[in-house]
């Protein structure tokens, strides 16, 4: 049982997504993507959130070479998995 | 089929954005944990999940990485951050009228104006709260991104965060850059920096003009172009090394930047040669432009 980025995705985004795009036409779909996510994405994701991962990874990779016990798949045995994407339909192309 | 939007749904949409824009940088640590309770609780049940008794609260997303084991940025929901595609959605759900369809993704988007990152799994919620202070800078475009001249551009409750000069990044071990004050840099340390942006941003902060009067340059050489453009050749002695700079200003911005050229080089137009090709050794000689663009 579990609730990671990827279920979210499948169980709950891409089911709305297939929906959606059996409502509404692909160009009006696009136009609404460029104008909200896209330019969401650009100003929010692409500043903030990838500048929280940057600094995340660096100090991630600093208490592993700190830390001899923590290493590579020190972490397994979650069972939460890797980011599939992100965005509408990520698993769509 | 929906095949085109109307002038009325076409106009909200940049109120959409703009919405969007400030729940994905809204600041403010506290939240109602009673109601994210019964939010994320909703959202676990719609995974499959079965509902937790209480939250996990972590002050920032790195203090949670950091104390439960298996918690990955990666894999997280990004709260105020998946704002993006969730506004998206929204758009559908109160322009166009889907409200079935897009009824299984509401419990995240009430959830992105209240917290930061979440985990959940089998047996607990993981929620973190937003930072408390970001700064952003304006940008071309009306776009701002991440800077702080003099601390964390973005800082959690617990202290953790960025430092961020003009959108970039500053990695940890040039946070003296933003740490230090202006007047305090060191001019010789800063042209040290290899990296180009972090060399860039770092200059802009000392100041053109100060930077070479600090570093006690000697003018070699001037010129200015007849279509725009000022150009010097500055001398700067390190340590035992003579280096060679050539300082440009922008005609139509005003910008002025410094590169360094080889140590070969006297005068301006042999430096603006050897940006172009590299060499100063050309048939023609230098050659100005013949219009700006």
């Amino acid at each position: 049982m579990r609730c990671s980025r990827r279920q979210v995705w499948g169980q709950v985004v891409n089911p709305v997504w297939h929906e959606i795009t059996y409502l509404i036409d692909s160009s009006v779909l696009h136009h609404i993507q460029v104008n909200i996510w896209g330019l969401i994405t650009f100003q929010v994701d692409d500043s903030v959130t990838q500048g929280l991962h940057g600094q995340m990874e660096e100090e991630r990779n600093g208490r592993l070479d700190e830390d001899p016990k923590s290493g590579p798949g020190s972490d397994l045995g979650s069972d939460l998995e890797a980011d599939p994407g992100s965005g509408p339909g990520a698993d769509l192309e | 089929m929906i095949e085109h939007l109307t002038p009325e749904q076409e106009a909200k949409m940049a109120d959409y954005t703009r919405e969007g824009i400030e729940i994905g940088l809204a600041t403010g640590p506290d939240f109602d944990e009673e109601e994210v309770l019964h939010l994320t609780n909703a959202h676990r049940v719609q995974c499959g999940l079965p509902p937790v008794e209480k939250l996990d609260v972590f002050d920032s997303p790195f203090a949670a990485c950091r104390s439960i084991e298996g918690l990955r940025p990666g894999n997280a929901l990004y709260g105020q951050h998946d704002i993006n595609w969730l506004q998206f959605y929204q758009f559908f759900r109160q322009e166009l009228g889907l409200k079935k369809e897009t009824q299984p993704i509401v419990h995240l988007y009430e959830l992105a104006k209240r917290v930061g990152w979440m985990w959940m799994n089998g047996e607990r919620t993981v929620v973190t709260r937003r930072s408390e202070e970001i700064y952003l800078a304006n940008k071309a475009g009306g776009f701002k991104v991440l800077h702080n001249l003099d601390d964390k551009a973005v800082r959690y409750r617990d202290g953790w965060g960025l430092y961020a000069l003009n959108g970039i990044r500053i990695p940890a071990d040039f946070t003296w850059i933003v740490t230090t004050p202006a007047d305090q840099l060191d001019p010789e340390q800063v042209l040290g920096i290899t990296n180009v942006e972090l060399r860039g941003e770092a200059v802009k902060k000392i100041g053109m003009t100060k930077m070479l009067d600090r570093l006690e340059s000697k003018v070699l050489h001037t010129y200015h172009c007849d279509i725009g453009g000022d150009y010097e050749l500055h001398q700067i002695q390190l340590g035992e090394n003579t280096r060679i700079y050539l300082k440009m200003t922008c005609p139509s911005k005003g910008e002025m930047t410094v590169e360094a050229v080889p140590p070969t080089i006297k005068t301006c137009q042999e430096a603006l040669t050897w940006r172009e090709w590299g060499t100063v050794s050309i048939p023609t000689g230098y050659l100005p432009p013949l219009v700006r663009t």
